[in-house]
């Protein structure tokens, strides 16, 4: 999980979440409070709609409920699958939703912090098939067909910064910044200068600092992290859908900058499984790639 | 039928079958570059930031990119790393 160790003063709230750390800076310390329950708020109402880990998620019921016929969910869960099913598109199913047998196949199968720290059973390799092609979205259709589950993890976090944010913005009339682990969104005014943003995946690594124009956003991904297993079949969490397996670690640490967390993250995450051909992914987006052997490569105007 | 009709059938019919065979690997070449540059084309950084830019969070989609700068080391506000 990140290790956020960035001192938290009168403009900022901080607390734990989905295995990671949730962070929020406002530009008027006075909305700090209303800003941590509208973030709060968000962050719940996101986890009950689509979590895979939770027996009540809407997800899981509608699992159960449908048997592999259409159901109609709530408009929150039709945009999630929605922005679930946009970012397979446009990465050739490189960030494929439909994962997640796959990822309970390797011992990813409940919180990730009931799984730190414990040997799991040897990893099964269980191929997304049908794929991401096969869950139809319909306004608030949704068919899944049976024997598929999905995991909206990675979008579902950044759409939920995204939402978070612009929800405090609108309602509160402020700047704010919410950070995710690696996830950020901002809305609003930003401070002078920009908001500004550690970049460094574990303590040790390479850093740097970035400054976000308003509105914008910035994404991590990792393959040093949420790693699990047992000696010599250490796993980490981001899957190729193509192989049902880890995504072979060419780059350590995938951050890329747009103008929503959620392409942000989408992009982060194709590169990690594009491996080698991430470059040709990112070459005009501003990003930074670190390879395990902590060289680090700037693209797409990623200030030196 | 004689021995050089014989003969000239058989040659009809081989390059009858070369010529389909070579039809056959062309037309499985266009496919699979056309498979090729569909996958392609999907992949545009650009069209991820259309598709799954500004428009889930402020209505507005976009094609470019932010601007960045740097900043001293020791003054961020949040991290982003791996979580």
């Amino acid at each position: 999980m990140l290790i956020e160790t960035l001192p938290v003063g009168d403009d900022t709230a901080q607390w734990s979440v989905w295995g990671t750390v949730a962070r929020i800076v406002v530009t008027d310390p006075a909305h700090l409070a209303r800003a941590t329950d509208i973030v709060t708020a968000q962050l719940a109402a996101v986890d009950a709609a689509c979590s895979r880990f939770r027996e009540d998620s809407e997800l899981t019921l509608a699992y159960r409920r449908a048997g592999g016929r259409p159901v109609t969910v709530s408009p929150l869960l039709a945009d999630l699958v929605a922005a679930a099913l946009r970012a397979a598109r446009v990465t050739g199913g490189d960030v494929d939703p439909t994962v997640g047998a796959a990822l309970n196949g390797l011992g990813y199968d409940r919180d990730f912090a009931a799984i730190t720290g414990r040997v799991v059973a040897p990893a099964v390799r269980v191929f997304p098939a049908p794929d991401w092609r096969a869950v139809e979205l319909r306004d608030r259709e949704l068919t899944v067909p049976d024997g598929v589950l999905l995991d909206l993890g990675a979008t579902a976090k950044a759409v939920a910064a995204d939402r978070a944010a612009a929800q405090v913005a609108r309602r509160l009339g402020i700047g704010v910044m919410v950070a995710l682990g690696g996830d950020i969104a901002t809305a609003g005014p930003a401070p002078e200068g920009g908001w500004r943003v550690l970049v460094q995946d574990r303590p040790g690594d390479p850093c740097c600092i970035v400054r976000l124009p308003a509105g914008a956003a910035l994404a991590t991904s990792s393959t040093a992290v949420r790693r699990w297993g047992r000696p010599g079949e250490l796993l980490h969490h981001i899957v190729d859908p193509r192989t049902g397996r880890p995504a072979p670690p060419v780059w350590r640490t995938v951050s890329v900058a747009a103008h929503s967390c959620l392409a942000a993250n989408t992009l982060s995450t194709a590169a990690i499984v594009r491996g080698h051909a991430a470059t040709g992914l990112l070459h005009t987006v501003p990003s930074r790639l670190v390879t395990p052997d902590l060289d680090v490569l700037r693209l797409g105007g990623w200030p030196s | 039928m004689d021995r050089d009709t014989g003969l000239r059938r058989v040659t009809a019919l081989t390059v009858a079958l070369v010529a389909a065979s070579v039809a056959g690997t062309i037309g499985v070449g266009a496919a699979a570059y056309a498979t090729h540059n569909s996958s392609a084309s999907a992949t545009s950084p650009d069209e991820t930031s259309a598709t799954t830019g500004t428009a889930d969070s402020s209505g507005s989609a976009t094609t470019d990119w932010p601007s960045l700068s740097g900043g001293r080391a020791d003054s961020g506000q949040a991290t982003s790393g791996g979580s």
